[in-house]
């Protein structure tokens, strides 16, 4: 059952709220669109929607008479979605893949009583649907697998609750022709359907049609597979169909594809960014509704075919400065969704009504960015020649201008294109201060093909002399203190390029994912180097031949003299990492100043909004601090914007501080921690503390640690507390006081910190450290059940510990020891525990540690240990062994005979076997005799087992 | 992309080439005038493998002990020569067979053969495999682990493709290497 969660009636004809300037987080910035919207239902009632929230995503619909955005099924974030469309007034179909693995649904809701109770039902997996048979309710075609073994599907006509159901005899069979099918499309504007055969011998693919209900199969036609897409979309006409291919282009766009001429006639949409992953006709299959693509592995819909219906005035004035588009039109009621967009906007999904001439806001795509301003871009035409004008976008900074300029060429270089588009990437830049010049230089997509082919085998000649050009333009007409190049791809080789050629112009470099030794392209590996991937990289690049070498950012590492950014990705399928790292070896060789970030896990550019948000942070300090730029934390903030950029520098310092795709880098995370700490973030506050006590960077320094765990306290950090108590309760680094210590254990637990402090209270309570004396009170906090503190399997095992100590450590109270032994009998079974013996009944492996002189263990896991067996004292306990617990304890006696008790704790037991292991610190790796005391609840030794660690000889 | 690996159950491969690990000290045990070199392989695993075979004028086999996930470097004097990766065994069922005229590289005399990183990611049955060229990488290994052979011996990279970016190095950096 589903519920109304959200309504947004926004009425506007010509509202426009004008947003405050203020820095915007990462976090809402790199973000995916809020909603995404399809279709009407039949009868108009309502509109499909997929809802992206933070931690979920859901299938809904938004009631057309209301605006109200209602939730129907959860998908979550782990599934992509590939296509959702109606079946009926109240049926949807949604098609999801999860791990490569395509999962159909039919959603169905119904809407009496006020509340829409939704249910979905899983489509059996045992094929695809082909068609939501719309001229036969409640009907599908269907492409069945019918048998396992061969990878092949046959058609059927089938009524939903059939499929449901796997009732495929009730179906109809239309069959397939010879050869093993892989797909079927079905029009049903010309009643054709298509198969695609793939042959088993070679990797020929052959389409063949007929009309639905005829048996004759017809080529369409047949060709060789290659390194590119070619997948027959829908008939366009008796002599066209659409295509979706990349077969002359990066991305996979939609063509028509002429069957006389068996060529591709005209090019229908391409996205910049990503392939197109699907095509909807218009239900009177006279055109192309909409294309759709995986933005982020997010589904996002692009609708073609506007409609006649629409007042554009009406529209145009209620969008000011906007660009819309009609996203859908219900024709019976007249009602139209619209989308709007602009650069400096994601934009909004609207309900426009014809008759009444009125339109209201659905929702923002992004309603979490309303509040802010962002930059405009400017269009600039720079004129080359007579024949020739680039055009280029500057957007210049709403306010908090630095005073940079941003040159930023585009990938490719060879059929990609800038927009006009919000790009979260330059609003990002903008946003912090910097204005950025992005320019569509020759061999760019979208302006014909003599320009695309003029920019064939200009790297690092007519592409920069174009960039150039545009820069100069900019600079004429507006003042920069700096300029820098910032690029990813082929925008990486020409942030490198750039500098070079133009030392005088650049202040700095960052260049990401970049290709920068134009040899190695067709070197690169035993795949690249065969014909086929030689000839299409020479298609953009040039001949392989020596005059490559000159224009290699890496063979001219020496010209560059000004900082440099690089970052990589070391799963780059594009632009291998070694390109990056190569240039890399050469800039540190000439000792320039370059600093990387090079991630694992990461191909040709982040695939995470986590890696954008790292990535744009790390960027923009960089340029702050190497242009030794005003830093942005110094000017005023308010309260939220100082919050904002300490999350950005808390998450940098943690990316270099403990998590691991980038390799651990302390000094830089101790920076980046002191950074966020001055913007008073807590946790940072508190890890700058952690770095002095450990000596993480530098030496070891408590009164330094204090003072910054003091500083995280203030500003409300629970943990804070508890180790400030920690530190004066076991006197580590200073003197002991148990008072003080005690004073922050009460203040950390208010807050709700771990359970642990209340295990150190029980401590204090139970010797009397820095309070009255009270067994009863330390075994009540011991319980661990103040609600408000956070109890963990972890903290179980600090509990654990310590009862241990209490039980075992006879040089403390008496009564203290016997109140606890009574509560693990009690707690365990007191019979059991009259076993009085154990066996080691492992006792080759891991009984010795060998260490040689560096200090490693030989041992790869560096621990000590055995397996034990419970011995009891009659067989009648042998035979129904009940489970229960031993304490253990470990210590270890250095050379001069100094013995340090390292851990106890209890083992609980079943089975009659427990496992009792320790793993050695690097810090412990040092000459010492163990030793193992296995101990009845009673605090009765039972066993003691000693394990040497020693040097290696020699 | 061209199929240049093939799957076949292991129990077929014959195999007497002799088994191999890297050298361990850094130091330069070619003789003067005899016809060896170095090779170098750099390996990058998604998991483990059981063995790796090499086919040539000597031929050798990488073992499992030495062919853990992740990455790692064999060098290994050699005969000089013209070889080739022939198969790599995922597990002790299965081995990808690697098509002739793909996987070729040679040893030269008297220098540091680099002939590549062989990539291999594995899952379950399946694995694809590729020959990278990471030069640069390998250089950097080459002066951090084995500073005293990279002094008296020039490297050269001789894996598919034609690379002189070790060359061009060395003539930039005269005596740095």
């Amino acid at each position: 059952m589903k519920v109304i969660v959200y309504l947004c009636t926004a009425l506007l004809l010509s509202t426009n709220i004008q947003a405050e300037y203020k820095l915007v987080p990462t976090s809402k910035l790199y973000a995916s669109s809020y909603i995404s919207m399809g279709g009407f239902s039949p009868d108009g009632k309502y509109l499909v929607a997929i809802i992206n929230e933070v931690d979920n995503r859901h299938l809904g619909v938004v009631n057309t008479t209301t605006n109200e955005i209602i939730k129907l099924e959860d998908i979550g974030t782990a599934r992509s979605i590939e296509d959702f469309d109606w079946f009926s007034n109240r049926k949807i179909y949604l098609k999801l893949t999860n791990r490569g693995r395509v999962e159909e649904f039919i959603v169905e809701f119904s809407d009496n009583a006020n509340e829409i109770v939704s249910s979905a039902k899983g489509i059996p997996s045992a094929g695809f649907i082909v068609d939501i048979f719309k001229s036969a309710p409640d009907h599908v075609l269907f492409a069945r697998r019918k048998d396992f073994k061969e990878p092949s599907y046959e058609l059927i006509h089938i009524k939903i609750d059939d499929l449901l159901n796997k009732n495929f005899d009730a179906g109809i069979e239309y069959g397939k022709p010879s050869g093993r099918v892989i797909h079927f499309f079905y029009d049903s504007f010309t009643n054709n359907i298509t198969a695609t055969i793939r042959s088993k011998e070679s990797d020929k693919v052959t389409l063949k049609y007929r009309k639905l209900k005829t048996t004759r199969w017809k080529k369409l036609l047949s060709f060789e597979r290659g390194d590119y897409t070619f997948k027959a979309v829908n008939f366009m006409s008796n002599r066209s169909i659409a295509v979706l291919t990349n077969k002359d282009a990066d991305k996979i766009g939609l063509y028509e594809y002429n069957l006389d001429k068996q060529a591709i006639v005209r090019e229908i949409y391409t996205h910049p960014d990503y392939d197109l992953t699907g095509v909807t006709m218009l239900a009177n299959g006279k055109g192309i509704e909409k294309v759709t693509y995986l933005e982020h592995g997010r589904y996002t819909s692009h609708y073609l075919t506007p409609t006649s219906e629409i007042d554009s005035d009406t529209i145009s004035k209620a969008l000011p400065d906007m660009q819309w588009l009609i996203a859908s039109t219900h024709e019976k009621s007249k009602v139209s969704l619209i989308r709007s967009y602009s650069s400096y906007s994601p934009g909004a999904f609207y309900l426009y009504k014809a008759d009444s001439n009125e339109m209201t806001k659905i929702s923002s795509l992004m309603p979490e960015l309303d509040d802010y301003t962002f930059a405009r871009n400017k269009q600039v035409t720079v004129k080359i020649d007579d024949k020739t004008n680039i055009e280029a976008f500057l957007t210049l900074p709403v306010q908090n201008s630095v005073n940079v300029l941003l040159v930023m060429p585009h990938g490719g270089p060879i059929g990609i294109r800038d927009h006009d588009y919000f790009s979260r990437e330059v609003q990002f830049l903008a946003n912090r201060g910097f204005s950025v010049l992005r320019v569509n230089y020759r061999g760019s997509g979208g302006f014909g093909k003599a320009f695309l082919k003029s920019g064939v085998a200009q790297f690092g000649k007519q592409i920069e002399s174009d960039i150039t050009a545009a820069v100069d333009l900019v600079r004429k007409e507006h003042t920069f203190n700096k300029v820098c190049t910032i690029g990813s791809s082929y925008g990486g080789y020409s942030s490198l390029m750039l500098p070079i050629q133009h030392p005088e112009t650049y202040d700095c470099a960052v260049a990401t994912y970049g290709i920068f030794d134009l040899p190695l392209l067709f070197n690169s590996s035993n795949i690249k180097v065969l014909e086929d991937y030689r000839n299409s990289t020479e298609a953009v690049v040039g001949k392989n031949d020596e005059a490559l070498f000159d224009v290699s950012p890496v063979y001219s590492a020496n010209k560059i003299q000004i900082p440099v950014l690089l970052i990589g990705g070391r799963d780059d399928p594009i632009a291998d990492f070694e390109h990056t790292f190569r240039m890399y070896y050469m800039l540190d060789k000439y000792k320039k100043n370059v600093e990387t970030l090079f991630y694992d896990n990461v191909g040709h550019g982040q695939s995470s909004w986590k890696g954008e948000m790292h990535e744009s942070a790390y960027i923009v300090d960089y340029l702050y601090r190497v242009l030794e730029l005003p830093t942005i934390y110094d000017s005023e903030l308010t309260a939220d914007e100082k919050q904002s950029l300490a999350i950005d520098y808390a998450r940098l310092a943690d990316s270099f501080g403990f998590e691991s795709n980038l390799g651990i880098d302390k000094n830089k995370a101790f920076a980046l921690y002191k950074v966020a700490a001055k913007l008073e973030h807590d946790r940072a506050t508190f890890n700058v503390g952690t770095y002095h006590e450990q000596g993480e960077v530098g030496q070891k320094n408590i009164d330094e640690a204090i003072k910054w765990y003091r500083k995280a306290a203030d500003l409300g950090y629970a943990t804070a507390y508890s180790r400030l108590g920690n530190i004066f309760y076991d006197g580590l680094g200073v003197e002991a006081d148990h008072k003080l210590a005690m004073s922050y254990f009460e203040k950390a637990q208010q807050m709700g910190s771990k359970a642990e402090v209340l295990i150190k209270m029980a401590d204090a309570y139970c010797y009397g450290h820095g309070v009255e004396e009270n067994i009863e009170y330390c075994f009540d906090l011991l319980k661990l059940d103040a609600p408000e503190n956070k109890v963990s399997r972890k903290t179980r095992a600090v509990r654990n510990q310590q009862i241990a100590k209490l039980v075992l450590d006879e040089s403390q109270n008496p009564e203290v020891i016997k109140y606890f032994k009574r509560y693990l009998a009690e707690k365990y079974d007191a019979q059991v525990f009259a076993i009085e013996k154990v066996r080691a009944i492992r006792a080759k492996p891991k009984s010795t540690l060998i260490i040689n002189f560096s200090g490693d263990a030989i041992n790869q896991k560096q621990r000590i240990g055995n397996k034990f067996k419970l011995i009891p004292q009659d067989d009648s306990i042998r035979k129904d062994m009940k489970p229960t617990a031993l304490l253990y304890r470990w210590t270890s006696t250095d050379k001069q005979g100094n013995t340090t008790t390292r851990y106890q704790s209890i083992a609980n037991i079943s089975q009659g076997e427990i496992n009792i292991f320790y793993n050695l610190s690097q810090a412990e790796l040092q000459p010492a005799m163990w030793s193992l005391e296995l101990f009845n609840i009673e605090g009765q030794l039972i066993e003691t087992k000693n394990y040497p660690v020693n040097f290696k000889d020699g | 992309m061209k199929l240049i690996t093939s799957l076949i159950l292991s129990f077929l491969i014959i195999s007497c080439a002799q088994q191999v690990s890297s050298i361990k000290d850094d130091k330069d045990t070619l003789e003067q005038q005899s016809n060896t070199g170095y090779l170098l392989i750099g390996v990058d695993l998604s998991y483990g493998l059981k063995y790796i075979d090499i086919s040539g004028k000597k031929p050798i086999k990488l073992t499992e002990e030495d062919l853990r996930s992740g990455k790692s470097y064999f060098l290994i004097d050699m005969p000089a020569g013209d070889y080739a990766f022939k198969d790599i065994g995922l597990n002790h069922l299965f081995t990808y067979t690697l098509k002739k005229g793909y996987w070729d590289f040679q040893v030269e005399p008297g220098v540091i053969s680099y002939v590549g990183h062989l990539r291999v990611n594995s899952y379950g049955i399946g694995a694809n495999a590729e020959l990278e060229n990471r030069s640069s990488q390998a250089l950097t290994f080459l002066e951090e682990e084995f500073p005293n052979i990279l002094k008296s011996r020039r490297v050269r990279y001789r894996g598919p493709g034609e690379d002189p970016f070790f060359e061009k190095v060395e003539n930039e950096f005269t005596g740095g290497l």
